[in-house]
């Protein structure tokens, strides 16, 4: 495999999410522009929800957003790729291939709706006259691959246990509400009392979403440590999974 | 089909991490020495006033010069910028509790660059405060307009007690 194969499953899951559909894949592009505007109506004119500290009647919205798409990614990432081998099943009995790269699709599929909402979110910024340094633009696809590895990562070390253990999917699913919650995307960190923020720092998602906030809403170099302990992290839960998979790799064949 | 793991995908891997590793670790040197983004103290400011307190009487218009100097690596820009930075204040109660944080921006009419320092009044009127006769405390700031206040990057306010005398009327 086939990476042919892998963006061909990409292509797929990204179309057939609005086939039948009118207006089809133009959706991924609407979607995120409604979001947008949702968060800024309602947070920024409605509600008049302001930023400690700051003044302007966007704030929210662009804390809000830099958080949530991301967030969006890897939350998608994590649960869709958690059942790959499950939902694919039937590619798997029929074609012989590494089961280990199959949840890059899932990948692909979210970067793809992550960069046109990104794109958007952009746009969004220059027109309301935010002001941004273009350079910390760049360490945003940086960011980004390490977030994704350890959403990789997850979802793989997942996917191998929802071969035996069904009731994970919904399990993940929960979870990754409760890991929202225990993410500072809605709110501040600086908001919480110091007990609580020291607790934020064993949320390795606190860590890419931190990234997000200071490089969009602050304006500033993200956290440099922090980053070099979530590529760790990601990359030990990687090997984790790899090796997990490998030694149950004939079972999970056999289950399937 | 074996069970091990195959040394070339652990080691694409670990060559991964490294890249990445490397990458942040570079970053945070070269911001360190200041040759990407901001450096360690970026906004730092010391606010020095020649009164040590202010007196609003009645319908009076107080005006307070404070003296700013940058004592961070990035300039404090003017309001021509769009990254401009106002003088403001926060008012506390006189035992030193939050009252009212959002106030009036002065602006600063030229940029601060690093070292530098610039007066700047801030023009206090009780009609527009409404403050109730009594004392408080004036705390000085600037802020980041849309971004951040001074106070949140460690760099340090201006406290000034001030004594409202009279009504607003």
């Amino acid at each position: 495999m086939r990476s042919n194969l892998i963006l061909e499953l990409a292509k797929r899951d990204f179309t057939e999410r609005y086939a039948g559909s009118v207006l089809g894949v133009f959706w991924a592009f609407i979607w995120p522009l409604v979001m947008i505007a949702i968060y800024t109506l309602v947070f920024s004119r409605v509600m008049g929800a302001k930023l400690p500290g700051i003044s302007s009647v966007y704030s929210y919205s662009i804390y809000l957003i830099s958080g949530l798409l991301p967030w969006t990614a890897f939350t998608n990432t994590v649960t869709r790729a958690s059942t790959v081998f499950l939902d694919k099943r039937h590619l798997i009995s029929k074609v012989s291939m590494p089961l280990p790269r199959l949840p890059l699709y899932v990948v692909i599929s979210e970067t793809v709706t992550f960069v046109v909402s990104m794109s958007f979110y952009l746009l969004f910024m220059i027109l309301t006259g935010v002001p941004m340094t273009f350079k910390l633009l760049l360490l945003v696809p940086f960011v980004y691959a390490v977030q994704q590895i350890f959403a990789f990562s997850l979802g793989f070390l997942c996917a191998t246990l929802s071969v035996f253990l069904r009731d994970l999917r919904e399990l993940v699913s929960i979870i990754m509400q409760l890991w929202f919650w225990f993410t500072p995307i809605i709110y501040m960190k600086e908001l919480l009392p110091p007990f609580a923020q020291r607790l934020l720092l064993l949320n390795p998602a606190t860590y890419f979403i931190d990234a997000y906030h200071q490089i969009f809403f602050f304006d500033q170099l993200p956290n440099f440590q922090l980053l070099i302990v979530l590529t760790v992290m990601g990359h030990g839960l990687l090997l984790m999974a790899y090796t997990f998979f490998k030694k149950l790799e004939k079972e999970v064949r056999d289950f399937l | 089909m074996t069970n091990r793991p195959s040394a070339r995908i652990v080691g694409a891997i670990c060559a991964s991490c490294l890249f990445f590793m490397l990458f942040f670790a570079g970053g945070m040197y070269l911001s360190k020495l200041g040759y990407v983004g901001n450096s360690d103290q970026p906004w730092l400011a010391s606010l020095t006033c020649d009164v040590s307190e202010v007196v609003l009487t009645g319908t009076e218009i107080t005006s307070v010069p404070v003296h700013i100097e940058n004592l961070g690596t990035e300039t404090i820009e003017s309001t021509a910028s769009e990254n401009a930075v106002f003088l403001s204040f926060h008012l506390l109660t006189h035992e030193g509790n939050d009252m009212r944080y959002d106030n009036d921006r002065y602006a600063i009419p030229e940029p601060i660059r690093k070292n530098q320092q610039k007066t700047v009044a801030a023009v206090l009127d009780n009609t527009k405060l409404g403050l109730e006769p009594g004392n408080y405390i004036i705390e000085f700031d600037l802020v980041k307009e849309g971004k951040f206040w001074f106070s949140e990057k460690e760099s340090q306010t201006l406290k000034i007690p001030m004594t409202v005398n009279g009504g607003t009327e």
